[in-house]
This record gives structure tokens, C-alpha cells and sequence, in this order.
């Protein structure tokens, strides 16, 4: 009770600025006027919500610019006539608003997973709003994002995507009571670099251990050789009210654009990076430059989830970020390196940002299409797509030669 | 002999006639595609759609006559000989790859967006961008379009590669029972033989079928990618293939008249020297063979 006491009096600390206030008031009657408008049916609408395919996830956005629509809309002569049913759609709404979790929305994003000019597909994204509600988040929602990167092969990053959410998930369900030393912000970090470690532990043991064809290793008949050189990066971020967390093992990244500067999550896991040449040294290993350093001159990247064949020089283990929100965070981007090796993280934060203000320049004609097919220019939902497309399509104009794929966080209108 | 020659003949009086619609169709897309930037409206689509619904019949008309031809001189369409060298080294299966129509889309997808991207960054520091504007609506793809594009190009190159291994096993057939070996017993090179004669038959006959399936892949994917993008974004993307298909051709012509003109003037330069060297002693002329 003390402890709790004491939660509860930080967090008030924390509302003193008027400014933080402001923002909270303007949330609150933003969640009361969506309320009001949607009522029940946009309630059971998200609980009947299923698991989304990456494909699938595009509805998202469409369906999220169906309903802010409506609100846009809403002619303002005819509010006069919906004062009184307005006031009584609030008063019911009271109940939902309570609820909290059932009513808050999910973080908006956007989504772009191509080919490009590989012959072959073998990234993979994954994006689980409302992952679970765990204790160390205080019973409210987290939000999961990643991008995988294929290599040898597309079995190991399809694992990934199906299956390192889940171990996230248990992860955080299971209740284990860690020593309770020094600040409870100190706590809660060491509980997240625990989860998100033994995710990427416990997805490398099976990625390693399962076949091409499926299979245990022990049990099938395939090429021994062609299973062991299939790997995948993973470049994976939990978002929650207050904190961002990255995992990242390989060469993808995520990037975090707060107050237009662009801030790695992420560090590349490249053969070259001294430290890393220097553990797979350490390791036996070598890194030969055969088009680029690589590790036994086979692989580009130094740390990868699978690649039985160059274990222990290729690690699993992630490096991981625990970055706390600020209110001049404008958006994050995750991508495979086929969008970095051409476009700068400091380029890349800058176009998402534009794509997501609030007023956008009658001269960004780059947003015409979405205008033109929604009639109405301020779509947030669709901004996050915007800018995941436009940094996917200056990829492509720049020649990128390997799969991209992009996810773009709005954290501007992503309360939680 | 003479059937034979008739039908060589169609074929490329065909693709002659395939050409020439082709070099029609870029003024009639470039026409609509101008009235559409001055003045859009849902009429100009209309016409837009008429139009590439038109050109994609063009294409299945080509492909039915090439069909037909096909049966009776196929291994005259997979290396035709109204092609330049230049051309005939970058076709698949008789014709373009498929899955070069999505490196189109891409090229032109890209660079339009690099070029507005950096025309807008310079706005916003300050520059006035007074061109450009003009002829830009494959930058517009969205999202959803993309990821419905990714979904087919993975989808055609699966069956590309298909096809490709179909034919790789075709081409092995020439080295196996009967025509290596019926060459290998035969006592003088290339004498004519019944037996060998039914077996390059029926793998022309194949090559025949394969052709067909490859046309039909390419007229099904074009058709596709169209019904993706909007009217005015498939009306440049037609232009854009037509014009590169036409360019090839005429660079790849141009090309092959400059390599040959140049051993021309190795000729001369020889000739002059060996006039030179002539009297005291005598010397032997070597004859260059052209090709």
C-alpha cells in the first residue's frame, strides 16, 4: 500500500507542468468525443478485431479513416441539433471511459513490405496491438512491432514472424519475482532487457533446432547444409505509455525522430564494428571482405536469430534499448537495411515527419492520392501509411537491389 | 520449303505490324495523358481505360497470331531474326520477362519520388521549384498498392521460374538419346535423318506449347498490374514499356551497324598497310570473314 502510495504520488509529481495537463485534458475530451460518437459498436468493432497477416494490416488504416471521417464529417450547423442526444451519448459514455483499456486507441502505423528488385521475398513483418496487458506495464496495453530480414532463405524469418510475439508475450505473463533493488524505473528495466533477451534466447534455440521442411532436425531427411545457412535479423520494438523498448540483433534498425532529430534505437550488427569483429575473433571466427565484410565471408551481418552453420561467431543476443517517451517524440521507423542502405536514418526521420504533421504543406502534392481518394487531407491514420510508402518508394528510386520493408509509428496521436 | 518460307514470313510481317501499332498507341497515350494533367476529370479516365484496354487487346491479338505461327516455326520466335543480337540477348522465352514489368513500375515508381522529394525538401528551404509537375503519377503508388504489386511480382516470378526450368529441360533434351547419339554414329557430320528429324519436331512442338504459356504469363501479368494501378498511372506505364521497347530496338540496330562498320574500317586499315609492305617482299593477304 505504501508502495503503491508512493506510484501514485510520482506520477502526480509528474503532472505538474501545465503543459503535460493540457495534453492530458485534450486527450481526455478527444476519448469522451469518440466515445460519444461510436458508443458500443466501435467498442465490440476492436474486440472482434482478429490477429492481422501482414497484408491484412492495410485494413487498418482504411478502416481508421472510415471512422475519423465520420467525425470530419459531422457538418458544424447541424451540432445545434444534437446538443441534447450529445449530452446524454456522454453521460452513457462515462461507463466505456472508465473502462480505459477497452476504449484506447491503438498506436496508428503504417506498413510497406516489398521485393524490390531481390528475386526473392524473405522479410517478414509483424505488428501485435494490445499484445497483452502485463504487470510490469501495470495492467495496461503494450503494442509489438517488428521487421525481420531473411537470409538463406525465408524459413527463419517466417518463424520469427509467427512465433517471437508469442514467446514476448509469455514472457511478460509469467510472474517472476526478480530482486527488487534500487529505483522502481531501474526495476522495470532490467524486467523488459530480461524479456526481451530470453524471447530472442528461446526463438534463436528454435529457429536452430527446426528444418527447413519443418521439422525437428533430428527427425528429417534434408540437406543438413542448406538448413544451416538460413538465419534472419530481428529488429523488434514494444511500445507502452511511457517507454520504448528495441531488441535488435542484425542489420535492420529502428530509429526514433524526436524534435526532428533522428535518434538510434538500434545500433548495426556489422562484422566491421570493432567490438563485433573483436567477439567473433574471440570466437574462432573471421571476418573476410568479400563484397563487404563478412563473417567466414558468407555473412554480411554479424549477429542473426538461426545460422547454425557460423555459431557461436554469429550471436543471438540482442542489444537492447529502454528509451523513455518524451512529448517531442514524432514518430519511430523500423526497417530492413534494404531502406537503410540508401536512405540515411536522419533522411528518413525527416520525410516520416513531414508525411505525419498535423498541417500539411499545399505543396507536399506527394499526398494527392490519399486526398484525392479520401476527400479529406486530414487523415492521420493514412499518415503513417503515407510515410511508410514514400520512404519505400525513394528506396526503390534509389536503387536499393535487396527486399524493403518499412513500419512507421505515429507516437504523436499514440497515447498509449 | 516454300510453306516454311510463307510462314517465316507472316511471323515477321506480324511483328512488323506489332511495331507499327505500338509507335500509333504513344501519341494517342501521351495525348489523353496531357488533357488529363490540364484538365482531370472522370471523363478523361474513361477514355484513359478505353484506351489501355484497347492496347491490352493489342497484346492478345499478337499473342493469338504468334500462337498460331508458333506450331509451325518456333524456334523462329525464340531467337527471331528481326531482332537485333542486342534484343535477342535479353529476351526470355521469345519475349520480355515478365517480372521486367515490375522493375518498370518500380524505376518509374522511384525516380519520379526522389524527384519530388528533393524538389519539396528545397521548398522548404526557402527555394522556389518552379518546374517539374509534369507526368509524375507512378510516384503517387500507395501503400496498398505496393503491397497488392509485391504480392503478384512474387506470385510471377514463382511461375517465371517455372517455366524457366521447363525449358532448361527442353534445351538438355538436344543432348540426350536420340540426337547426341544418332550425331555421334553417324559417319558423315549432319546428314539428314529421319529419326532425329521427329525429335527436333516434337521438341519444337514443345518449344511451341512453352512459348504459348509464356505469352499467356506476360499478356496475364501486364493485364494484372494494370487493373492495380489507376487509369492515368497504367496509361504512363504503358508509354514508359512502349517507348523502352521501340528504343531497344533502334539502339539495339544502331549498335550492331556500328560494331560492324567499325570492322569495315579494320579492313581498310589492314589493306592500307599490307599496300605499303608490297615490292621487296612479298607478303600473303589474309581475308577477314565478317561475323
Amino acid at each position: 500500500m505504501t508502495e503503491i502510495y508512493r506510484t501514485i504520488s510520482t506520477g502526480r509529481g509528474d503532472d505538474v507542468s501545465p503543459t503535460k495537463c493540457r495534453e492530458r485534458r485534450r486527450r481526455r475530451i478527444e476519448m469522451r468525443r469518440q466515445a460519444a460518437v461510436f458508443g458500443e459498436p466501435s467498442s465490440s468493432r476492436n474486440r472482434d478485431r482478429t490477429d492481422m497477416e501482414v497484408y491484412s494490416s492495410f485494413d487498418v488504416p482504411l478502416r481508421k479513416q472510415a471512422r475519423r471521417s465520420e467525425i470530419g464529417g459531422l457538418p458544424a450547423d447541424i451540432g445545434g441539433f444534437l446538443a441534447p442526444p450529445a449530452a446524454s451519448s456522454c453521460q452513457k459514455s462515462e461507463a466505456p471511459v472508465w473502462k480505459g483499456e477497452e476504449t484506447e486507441d491503438e498506436p496508428l502505423y503504417g506498413i510497406v513490405s516489398v521485393m524490390g528488385r531481390s528475386r526473392k521475398m524473405e522479410d517478414s513483418v509483424t505488428v501485435k496491438p494490445n499484445l497483452c496487458k502485463p504487470e510490469v506495464n501495470r495492467q495496461r496495453p503494450v503494442h509489438f512491432f517488428a521487421v525481420y530480414d531473411g537470409h538463406g532463405g525465408s524459413q527463419v524469418s517466417t518463424l520469427c514472424s509467427t512465433t517471437m510475439h508469442t514467446f514476448v508475450k509469455e514472457e511478460l505473463e509469467q510472474n517472476l519475482e526478480e530482486e527488487e533493488e534500487g529505483s522502481e524505473n531501474d526495476v522495470v528495466e532490467r524486467k523488459w532487457r530480461g524479456v526481451m533477451k530470453r524471447s530472442f534466447k528461446r526463438m534463436d534455440e528454435m529457429a536452430t533446432s527446426t528444418c527447413v521442411c519443418g521439422t525437428s532436425v533430428p527427425l528429417c531427411n534434408c540437406d543438413p547444409r542448406e538448413a544451416a545457412i538460413s538465419g534472419s535479423t530481428a529488429v523488434t520494438a514494444v511500445l507502452t505509455h511511457d517507454h520504448i523498448i528495441v531488441a535488435n540483433t542484425g542489420d535492420s534498425r529502428a530509429v526514433l525522430c524526436r524534435n526532428g532529430m533522428a535518434i538510434p534505437l538500434s545500433n548495426d550488427h556489422k562484422p566491421d564494428r570493432p567490438d563485433e569483429r573483436a567477439r567473433i575473433e574471440a570466437a574462432g571466427g573471421r571476418v573476410l571482405v568479400v563484397d563487404g565484410a563478412r563473417v567466414e565471408g558468407i555473412l554480411a551481418t554479424s549477429r542473426a536469430i538461426g545460422d547454425r552453420y557460423l555459431k557461436p561467431m554469429v550471436a543471438w543476443e540482442p542489444e537492447v534499448t529502454f528509451m523513455r517517451r518524451e512529448s517531442g517524440d514524432e514518430c519511430l521507423v523500423l526497417a530492413s537495411d534494404g531502406l537503410w542502405d540508401v536512405l540515411s536514418s536522419q533522411l528518413a526521420c525527416d520525410i516520416a515527419r513531414f508525411c505525419l504533421r498535423e498541417e500539411t504543406p499545399s505543396s507536399l502534392d506527394l499526398n494527392r492520392m490519399a486526398q484525392e481518394d479520401d476527400n479529406d487531407g486530414e487523415q492521420n491514420p493514412s499518415r503513417s501509411v503515407l510515410a511508410a510508402t514514400l520512404l519505400t518508394r525513394l528506396a526503390l528510386g534509389r536503387q536499393s537491389s535487396d527486399n524493403i520493408s518499412v513500419v512507421v509509428i505515429d507516437l504523436k496521436n499514440s497515447s498509449q | 520449303m516454300g510453306s516454311s518460307s510463307k510462314n517465316i514470313e507472316q511471323a515477321q510481317d506480324s511483328y512488323l505490324e506489332w511495331m507499327s501499332l505500338q509507335s500509333q498507341r504513344i501519341p494517342e497515350l501521351k495525348q489523353l495523358l496531357a488533357q488529363r494533367r490540364s484538365h482531370g476529370d472522370e471523363d478523361n479516365d474513361n477514355k484513359l481505360r478505353k484506351l489501355t484496354g484497347k492496347i491490352i487487346g493489342d497484346f492478345k491479338n499478337y499473342a493469338a497470331k504468334r500462337a498460331d505461327l508458333a506450331h509451325r516455326c518456333s524456334s523462329n520466335y525464340y531467337a527471331p531474326t528481326w531482332n537485333s543480337p542486342l534484343e535477342n540477348a535479353l529476351i526470355w522465352m521469345g519475349g520480355c520477362r515478365p517480372s521486367s514489368f515490375f522493375r518498370l513500375v518500380y524505376a518509374l515508381c522511384g525516380s519520379q519520388t526522389e524527384i519530388r522529394v528533393t524538389q519539396f525538401l528545397r521548398n522548404i528551404d526557402g527555394y522556389e521549384s518552379s518546374g517539374g509537375g509534369g507526368g509524375a503519377s507512378l510516384s503517387d503508388l500507395s501503400a496498398e498498392q505496393l503491397a497488392k504489386i509485391n504480392v503478384l511480382h512474387v506470385k510471377i516470378i514463382d511461375e517465371e521460374e517455372k517455366m524457366t526450368k521447363k525449358v532448361s529441360s527442353l534445351q538438355e533434351d538436344a543432348a540426350d538419346i536420340p540426337i547426341a547419339t544418332v550425331a555421334y554414329e553417324m559417319e558423315n557430320v549432319g546428314e539428314p535423318n529421319v529419326v532425329v528429324d521427329q525429335a527436333l519436331d516434337k521438341q519444337e512442338e514443345a518449344m511451341a506449347r512453352l512459348l504459348v504459356e509464356a505469352d499467356n504469363l506476360r499478356v496475364d501479368t501486364l493485364a494484372k498490374i494494370l487493373g492495380i494501378l489507376s487509369p492515368v498511372q497504367g496509361a504512363d506505364f504503358l508509354l514508359a514499356g512502349k517507348k523502352l521497347h521501340l528504343s531497344m530496338h533502334e539502339w539495339g540496330t544502331m549498335r550492331d551497324r556500328r560494331r560492324r562498320d567499325c570492322m569495315v574500317d579494320t579492313e581498310v586499315i589492314f589493306d592500307a598497310c599490307t599496300t605499303v609492305n608490297s615490292g621487296p617482299r612479298p607478303t600473303e593477304t589474309t581475308n577477314n570473314e565478317r561475323n
